[in-house]
């Protein structure tokens, strides 16, 4: 995976948040969190195309929990299927802003899946190795994990 | 003024609802798919339609072309993350007539909605 790519899914992450939650996120590029998923929530977008991969926001139930009350403007205090949902479409327009920027590669992206759970475990592709970010936003801690085949671009199909 | 959204996100759509709510609009048809949007477009008589891209069953651009086969005016808007260029062009061919970009904030909406709000 390129370096450019990681910094424009970070931008998308940043931008979605303050957009969507006014929310600020902070980023260490030099921490890399090997633990995936370090959280009990994990929002999964799978993407294809030019390039095979997938994106993951893992949660904290504190964070998911805020923004989808940022989201939907009540308080939620359980995980149910509005929060879910809540916190699948943030991920889908995360994983929608990043796939806009890249306009050397054509790619899907799927619907959101969101798995919780304390031990569940998220795989990605084979030849796939994520990188991972943790991050630090005003709703609470998350990290994003990111990876992609160097696939065909544009240029050399 | 009746508004149809269609999004399979109930977070969106309740966003949209809110934001419609903000400017005076409260009659909303909801669609939780592409083949609800297309069933509902049928049996409400509605004045705008505000319709996600990605969805299961027949996609936004699906719901779309639909539209346009009875209604050739109806105001029919994208609400999406599909932002590349060719996306775009392929919505306004088949008859989009704007588009509002995923991620908006409550005032890009309004901005965008006011010229089609009676």
């Amino acid at each position: 995976m390129q370096a450019e790519h990681i910094k424009t899914f970070i931008e998308a992450l940043t931008y979605t948040f303050k957009t969507m939650l006014d929310c600020e996120v902070r980023h260490d590029p030099s921490q890399k969190n090997e633990l995936l998923p370090p959280y009990p929530i994990s929002a999964v977008i799978g993407l294809s195309g030019d390039a095979v991969g997938a994106v993951v926001l893992s949660l904290t139930e504190a964070t998911a929990l805020k923004a989808a009350s940022i989201l939907l403007q009540e308080e939620m205090t359980e995980l149910d299927a509005d929060a879910i949902d809540a916190v699948g479409e943030l991920t889908n327009v995360v994983a929608g802003r990043a796939k806009a920027q890249m306009t050397s590669h054509e790619l899907s992206i799927s619907l959101p899946n969101v798995v919780t759970g304390k031990d569940h475990s998220v795989m990605f592709p084979r030849d796939v190795q994520p990188f991972t970010i943790p991050c630090d936003t005003d709703c609470g801690p998350l990290v994003m994990a990111v990876g992609l085949t160097n696939g065909r671009t544009k240029q050399n199909k | 003024m009746k508004i149809m959204v269609a999004d399979d996100s109930s977070t969106m759509r309740t966003i949209v609802k809110r934001h419609l709510a903000s400017i005076g609009v409260d009659d909303v048809v909801e669609a939780k798919d592409g083949d609800d949007a297309v069933e509902k477009f049928k049996l409400h008589s509605v004045d705008l339609v505000l319709t996600d891209w990605n969805m299961p069953g027949k996609t936004g651009l699906e719901v779309l072309k639909e539209i346009r086969k009875t209604d050739a005016k109806i105001p029919v808007i994208m609400i999406t993350t599909e932002a590349d260029k060719s996306r775009v062009m392929e919505a306004v061919e088949a008859g989009a007539t704007n588009y509002l970009v995923k991620p908006f904030t409550a005032e890009m909406f309004k901005e965008k909605m006011e010229k089609y709000i009676d």
